[in-house]
């Protein structure tokens, strides 16, 4: 563990796990505990929520990647997330393209130029 | 599913990461993060052939090829189960190691291997892009500390 490097855990629908899963991301340890998560249509926000913080709890992950419209769902706990490791990226998905104007690090950075400063 | 679908459920039941992240540290709190890709074995290894027939040749023989065996396990009492057991462990280890790309079958559809390739790519860039965002955090990071001074001198130089 030490000597390697860290894991690429994925919150996605169906299509983007799969592809990321094809690129070996891949992992299931010990507990038998997956590092993605395959969000259906009956997958409630609370257990997307909960594998997310899971997620970023865990110290051998090193980038989460999850979908933009699932990103939407949970918001709030990825604007809480500040710290530079884990990295979240959001992704695009086959159904919703991706929108810059939705992705929280954009958004900070935009508010970083906001009237108030320039007082 | 079927040869032209794939789904959730035909997921190995193993799963090792053929990918890490490395991440290191430059300055100001930027973070590199670049992906290390375990080697696969060559596909002769993955699936070794099933060898049909009987394994020593010339049954005639059997008796002398047994004393030979004999004659080595004498010499040589206490490393032959030694050895035995470390291949063991390494074809176990090795057969983690196995190409997701057999979850779907032997014969997959080029497109998924297509698939496979591209997103092997995908994730090179999402390393990639995870610095730059990090790179973004830091920046804006350093842009309110010096906006926090600016302010801090304006208000003393008005008092």
């Amino acid at each position: 563990m030490a000597g390697r490097g860290k894991l690429i855990a994925v919150i996605g629908d169906e299509d983007t796990c799969t592809g990321f899963l094809l690129g070996g991301v891949g992992e299931l340890n010990k507990n038998r505990k997956p590092n993605f998560l395959v969000v259906e249509k009956d997958t409630s926000i609370t257990e997307i929520e909960e594998t997310f913080k899971s997620f970023l709890a865990r110290d051998d992950i090193g980038i989460i990647l999850i979908n933009q419209f699932i990103a939407e769902m949970i918001r709030h706990a990825i604007d809480a997330h500040m710290l530079s490791i884990p990295a979240v990226l959001e992704i695009p998905s086959k159904e919703h393209p991706y929108d810059a104007s939705k992705d929280s690090i954009l958004r900070r950075a935009k508010g970083m130029f906001s009237a108030e400063d320039f007082r | 599913m079927g040869n032209k679908c794939v789904s959730a459920l035909q997921y190995g039941h193993e799963m090792a990461p053929l990918v890490y992240v490395k991440s290191s540290s430059l300055n100001k709190g930027q973070i590199e993060f670049c992906i290390e890709r375990q080697h696969l074995k060559l596909p002769e290894e993955t699936l070794p052939v099933e060898v049909i027939g009987p394994k020593e040749e010339g049954v005639r023989r059997r008796k002398t090829a047994q004393k030979i065996e004999e004659k080595n396990d004498v010499a040589l009492p206490e490393q032959a189960p030694h050895n035995n057991e470390k291949s063991e462990s390494e074809t176990k280890a090795k057969s983690q190691y196995q190409d997701p790309l057999r979850w779907f079958g032997v014969l997959v559809p080029q497109t998924l291997k297509q698939a496979q390739s591209s997103f092997k790519e995908v994730i090179k860039l999402a390393a990639d892009i995870a610095t730059l965002q990090t790179q973004i955090e830091a920046t804006r990071a350093e842009f309110r500390t010096l906006l926090e001074q600016k302010q801090n001198l304006q208000k003393q130089r008005d008092i």
